[in-house]
């Protein structure tokens, strides 16, 4: 089984996605052997109101179990806590927060609040990072990835939390490897040569999971990383799906 | 049949004794059915605007490497194109004469500088491309690098040469414009990370015969890159042409081999 963490539906103004609908999406992760993908609002990023995205995107992956909403969360807005209780009690497993795209802190008083009644409810807390390479971005929009200084003190301020970073580079993943031994860490921006391999040298196999960041990145390309992966079939198995499990049950060794 | 047209060869102080490093490369390429490669050297070992002795070790160990196994290895050789015009001749045609198939250029000088002539001349003469950096950069751009559009400039300016702009995802649909009309430019298929679409829309554009595999292993993964051509909507005839055919022919293999 294949459980992809990070995968988005929607629009994005500097990229064209050929994957517009949920059908779409859906058909693309069957054909590759996906099993699972948690799906955001690639609008909801840009976007002010983004409870009407994510009630948009909520409608249209309706009839599509594969795939699992991940509503965005975005602690500047006064009815955050509203959404949460909301999308809380439609069953929802993770939330996802933008930081930098949302202009706050991760380490601010009103993001541990979040962080916590995420935790409280069991739920999964997705931070992205980056959305892009910073180096290719549009120039007059330029947003800097989210720090791993800045990810390791959330997961200090509040231990309860079941973290995964999104898309961060292979240097700030063992970096958070050592700073924040809780949290995990996407592959779908993590590359070196035999990737897989090389990265569990740096960062235990219980604390990567897998991500596509489909549809801005090819999925047949990330889903390679761990095909090709010459890693035991335990710390595969690891990385596609049971630490994600194990992130609903805490108390499951991560090391 | 898969040959991978931008890879470094990152080794290590005594590069010409590395070969192990070699095998171990050659081990993860062939494992996702990648069967040759083009060493285009370890371009960054003696820093930016390396000097004629830095150039040679580079070089150097990239003829070694190809002729130590030249089914699975070919080798562009690594020029400074700011170094004095008969260095640059004598050591393109040095490396040529030892089995180089091209030259590779990094960011020592920018493409629309008219000091590329000396550099570009040599490679018309002796009928080997030049495969040539390229980045639209918002952020952390180099102080002579190229974009897409110097590559532009550079290929009107010496329309006998022929030249394969590397990073076309980092290029993108901007950069793809700028060269599309450049009959003499070919692009690669490195660049960042995997984004979707953009391997399609530069077969589009340009066609399958001026798009050519290139990982920019090591800092990249071949598995990874591979799946971006592989993941592609493409034509199987197409894909057979990046993957294979167009760097078949750059390279002047026999049946894939040299």
């Amino acid at each position: 089984m294949i459980i992809d963490v990070n995968a988005s539906l929607g629009n994005w103004p500097f990229q064209r996605f050929a994957l517009r609908t949920a059908g779409q999406l859906d058909r693309h992760f069957a054909g590759l052997g996906i099993d699972q993908a948690w799906v955001s609002s690639a609008d909801a990023i840009l976007c002010p109101d983004i409870d009407a995205c994510d009630e948009e995107l909520a409608k249209h992956l309706r009839t599509y179990p594969r795939l699992r909403m991940v509503p965005t969360i975005n602690p500047v807005l006064a009815n955050w806590a509203k959404s949460l209780d909301k999308w809380a009690g439609r069953g929802v497993h993770a939330v996802k927060v933008y930081p930098n795209y949302h202009q706050y802190s991760l380490s601010s008083p009103m993001m541990c609040e979040v962080a916590r009644q995420v935790a409280s409810r069991r739920m999964v807390l997705q931070v992205q990072m980056r959305v892009e390479d910073e180096r290719g971005m549009y120039a007059p929009l330029r947003i800097s990835g989210v720090s791993v200084e800045d990810v390791a003190k959330l997961a200090q301020n509040v231990p309860e939390a079941a973290i995964i970073a999104l898309c961060p580079y292979y240097r700030e993943a063992v970096q958070l490897a050592a700073k924040a031994p809780k949290v995990m860490v996407d592959l779908s921006f993590i590359e070196a040569c035999d990737t897989v391999k090389t990265l569990l040298r740096d960062v235990p196999a219980g604390r990567v999971v897998f991500g596509s960041h489909t549809p801005f990145l090819c999925t047949r390309a990330e889903l390679m990383k761990i095909e090709a992966a010459k890693v035991t079939q335990r710390e595969l198995r690891r990385i596609r799906e049971a630490n994600v499990r194990s992130l609903f049950s805490l108390s499951v060794d991560t090391k | 049949m898969i040959i991978d047209l931008h890879v470094h060869h990152c080794l290590s102080a005594e590069p010409r004794t590395d070969f192990a490093a070699m095998e171990r490369l050659k081990r993860v390429a062939k494992a996702v059915g990648i069967s040759h490669v083009c060493l285009l050297g370890n371009v960054f070992r003696y820093g930016i605007r390396a000097s004629r002795e830095g150039i040679r070790k580079i070089n150097d160990s990239t003829i070694a490497l190809v002729r130590r196994d030249p089914g699975f290895v070919s080798g562009f050789c690594f020029i400074n194109p700011t170094l004095p015009r008969a260095v640059i001749r004598e050591e393109v045609q040095r490396c040529v004469r030892a089995g180089l198939s091209g030259v590779k250029l990094e960011i020592d000088l920018n493409a629309r500088d008219r000091r590329m002539r000396h550099l570009m001349e040599a490679a018309a003469d002796l009928d080997v491309p030049v495969l040539h950096h390229a980045w639209y950069k918002s952020h952390e751009k180099y102080p002579h690098e190229s974009d897409p559009s110097d590559i532009a400039d550079l290929a009107r300016r010496f329309p006998a040469c022929r030249i394969i702009m590397a990073h076309v995802v980092a290029a993108g649909v901007r950069g793809v414009l700028d060269v599309a009309e450049c009959k003499n430019v070919m692009v690669d298929t490195s660049g960042s990370q995997p984004v979707a679409g953009m391997v399609e829309y530069a077969v589009r554009m340009l066609g399958a015969d001026r798009v050519v595999f290139g990982s920019d292993v090591c800092g990249r993964d071949f598995s990874c890159q591979l799946g971006k051509v592989l993941g592609a909507e493409l034509k199987a005839s197409d894909r057979r042409k990046v993957l294979y055919d167009n760097a078949r022919k750059v390279l002047k293999l026999e049946g894939g081999k040299r």
